[in-house]
């Protein structure tokens, strides 16, 4: 603690220090204000989306350049706002402020904290709308983010720098995703941004409190403009979140942002638009709504050794109406991502969870990122699984159907269960990949179906005591060897031998195959 | 009614265009103010009103402007005919505008805590003159809350160099420790 003479010698060196200055500034006079919405008359060297000042501690955004005023949108409470007050320029466009001071804490959109942990001392700002990295700086996308979702990491690969969108209809769980995979960052170099926009106090505060829980906080910055914050702050939240995200990628390490959700985005930047009266076009919404989300995930980007090698990573979440992925905003996104992980509500309701439609989910350039052992493991897996619905739609008819189909259908059946996973339990890289061969190479097949997840929870228990030395090689290796291919199927046997679920049916009720290989369907008739 | 700046813009720049070839700009200037000056509220709601014929209106307007160039007379008819005689102040005030733009002149509001002599401000005016390169026209006024120093506004721009901006700003610089 400095005492109160050192304090005084502290204020003395600055007010020394001081040179008084003429201010210059660019004025200009409110003439309308509400709806977060100033038009000021004057301003006349204003420049596009400069920081003015209102006085009373409230900024806006300059947005519309006319003759005789300009639209500012403001950035916060406008209330304070009088017809008549005079607004200067600042000469900086708006900004906020960025580094590592900000990761465990939650802000808003001007970078101010909200969790009541007291100040964030930042030393540098960046602005918050910037051209994304050009061409020549970037690099092809080759490694993963774990994400620690199986159906994710074996078929929808995402990698650093890739944009991947989740979409899909409410109570989906298309934020579980985003969540799981920055729990599943814990420990590693990933830093982590969630940005929630338009969403819920409540719902938040159930975020962060999620994350805090699985000590997940400690890696990631919860940037936040809820649904009573005005339409301006959620305008502006993706593209606060993004500069806090590229001040990591451009320092040459990792960062993963997580927009939640874009619609909402959209929807906050149609009514900041039509209230500045630009037109509006398809939905109402002002016709360069494809540019406000294009240039904002064009700003996740490998970037190449010459400029760091540092990465940004983003996962924009859109919501759907009753499964419409051809509506507007929800078209646009896709276009613009490479990718997306599709989840349905009738999968969600089937209790197939994660609710990922693997059908219709893509990584454009994920595969090219996954490590060796994965790819080499997943293989088939997709074809297995789509093959597999198509012959459980055909099997509703009940015909007799031949060994090589029945089969089939009792590997898909496995697969599906396999894939299943509980919220808020990422799995490690390794125990995917052996979950997946034992799939994929048909250890599961003898197994009830019931017990699949039983015998998946008693693998990774086996995997971290007497399997550790194979899981570990896994990690090391990352590649798929025949000798490690060997190691692996000798270590799922011994464990297969010491946990007898093919041979013992839970309950009486599973028969044994091969004459029970009963398809779901068959039953039914 | 908010303020429409631009279509008053459009017909005082026509106005000005029609003035240059026939050098009658300063005197359109004067006629434009003295007929603003007689447009109150009351004389527009008249001139507006529906419950009168247009050619009655149209009458009585030529009548009351019998003495002004031929130009405003024309210009007033057709706001009259196109329901736009509301502009005509605002179309006074552009075209002074206009005309002093032309003429490199910009005014300057100066605004001091104490009040300045009539050297003073001479040379204050001889000052920004040369800073701008354009004649200035100043009003000037006193605000004691000021403490100190000048505040000088000229067009949009704001120079504020008196006492109470630099206490406030050391009062942020301490504030923020920077």
């Amino acid at each position: 603690m400095a005492t109160s003479s050192e304090i005084t010698d502290i204020i003395k060196a600055q007010i020394r220090r001081f040179e008084g200055q003429a201010e210059s500034a660019d004025v200009g006079t409110v003439v309308e204000v509400g709806d977060g919405i100033a038009r000021v008359h004057g301003l006349a060297g204003c420049m596009a989306s400069e920081l003015l000042d209102f006085g009373h501690d409230v900024f806006g955004l300059a947005f519309n350049l006319e003759e005789d005023t300009v639209s500012a949108i403001v950035l916060g409470e406008y209330q304070e706002i009088k017809e008549g007050d005079e607004v200067r320029t600042t000469g900086r466009i708006a900004s906020v402020p960025v580094g590592e001071a900000l990761v465990g804490r939650v802000v808003d959109p001007l970078g101010r904290p909200i969790d009541g942990k007291g100040s964030i001392a930042t030393k540098e700002t960046r602005r918050i709308d910037v051209v994304a990295p050009r061409v020549i700086t970037r690099k092809n996308v080759d490694t993963p983010v774990q994400t620690g979702i199986k159906a994710i990491d074996s078929m929808t690969a995402i990698g650093r720098g890739q944009r991947e969108l989740i979409i899909g209809d409410r109570q989906t769980g298309k934020t579980a995703i985003a969540i799981d995979t920055i729990i599943n960052q814990k420990g590693k170099d990933l830093t982590c941004i969630y940005v929630a926009i338009g969403q819920k106090e409540s719902s938040v505060a159930k975020i962060v409190a999620t994350l805090e829980e699985h000590g997940a906080l400690d890696h990631t910055i919860v940037v936040v403009a809820g649904a009573a914050d005005p339409a301006t702050l959620q305008y502006i939240a993706p593209f606060a979140g993004c500069a806090m995200g590229e001040y990591f990628r451009d320092r040459g390490k990792d960062a993963l942002i997580v927009y939640d959700d874009l619609t909402k985005h959209a929807w906050a930047y149609r009514q900041v638009s039509l209230l500045v009266r630009r037109p509006p076009g398809r939905e109402a919404y002002p016709g360069d709504v494809f540019y406000l989300h294009s240039r904002l995930l064009e700003r996740a980007a490998r970037m190449n050794d010459e400029n760091g090698g540092g990465s940004l990573t983003a996962l924009p979440i859109i919501e759907t109406q009753a499964n419409d992925i051809s509506a507007y905003i929800p078209t646009n996104v896709i276009s613009i991502t490479d990718g997306q992980i599709y989840l349905e509500t009738d999968l969600f309701n089937a209790g197939i969870r994660p609710a990922i439609n693997t059908g219709l989910s893509v990584s454009r350039v994920g595969g090219d990122a996954q490590i060796k052992a994965m790819s080499k493991v997943t293989g088939s897996l997709r074809i297995d699984l789509g093959q597999y619905r198509e012959l459980a739609a055909f099997a509703q008819f009940g015909s007799d159907l031949d060994k090589a189909t029945q089969q089939q259908l009792r590997r898909g059946e496995r697969l599906v269960e396999m894939l299943k996973q509980p919220q808020y339990q990422p799995i490690p890289v390794e125990k995917e990949i052996v979950i997946i061969f034992c799939g994929t190479a048909g250890y599961l097949d003898d197994v009830p179906r019931e017990s699949v997840q039983q015998f998946e929870r008693d693998l990774y228990r086996y995997m971290d005591s007497v399997g550790k030395k194979v899981a570990d090689r896994i990690l090391k290796e990352k590649r798929w060897t025949p000798e490690l291919e060997k190691d692996v199927r000798a270590m799922i046997e011994e464990f297969k031998k010491s946990h007898p679920y093919g041979e013992k049916p839970l309950g009486g009720s599973a028969p044994q195959p091969p004459t029970g290989a009963r398809p779901p369907a068959a039953a039914r008739t | 009614m908010p303020v429409s700046g631009s279509a008053a813009r459009r017909y005082a720049e026509a106005m000005l265009d029609l003035a240059a070839p026939e050098k009658a700009v300063g005197a359109y200037r004067v006629s434009l103010d003295r007929v603003a000056q007689a447009f109150d509220r009351a004389t527009i709601e008249a001139l507006r009103n529906p419950r009168v014929p247009l050619g009655r209106r149209a009458a009585a307007l030529a009548a009351a402007t019998n003495d002004e160039p031929v130009a405003i007379r024309s210009l007033l008819r057709l706001l009259l005919e196109r329901d736009r005689i509301a502009l005509v102040p605002a179309i006074a005030a552009a075209y002074g505008e206009l005309v002093d733009a032309r003429e490199g002149i910009a005014k300057a509001r100066v605004t001091t805590a104490v009040e300045l002599s009539e050297l003073e401000r001479e040379g204050l005016v001889r000052r920004l003159e040369r800073a701008s390169g354009k004649k200035i026209r100043a009003t000037f006024a006193v605000d004691p809350s000021l403490i100190g120093g000048a505040k000088v506004q000229l067009g949009d721009h704001l120079v504020d160099a008196s006492l109470d901006a630099q206490l406030r700003s050391l009062g942020k610089q301490l504030a923020t420790g920077t």
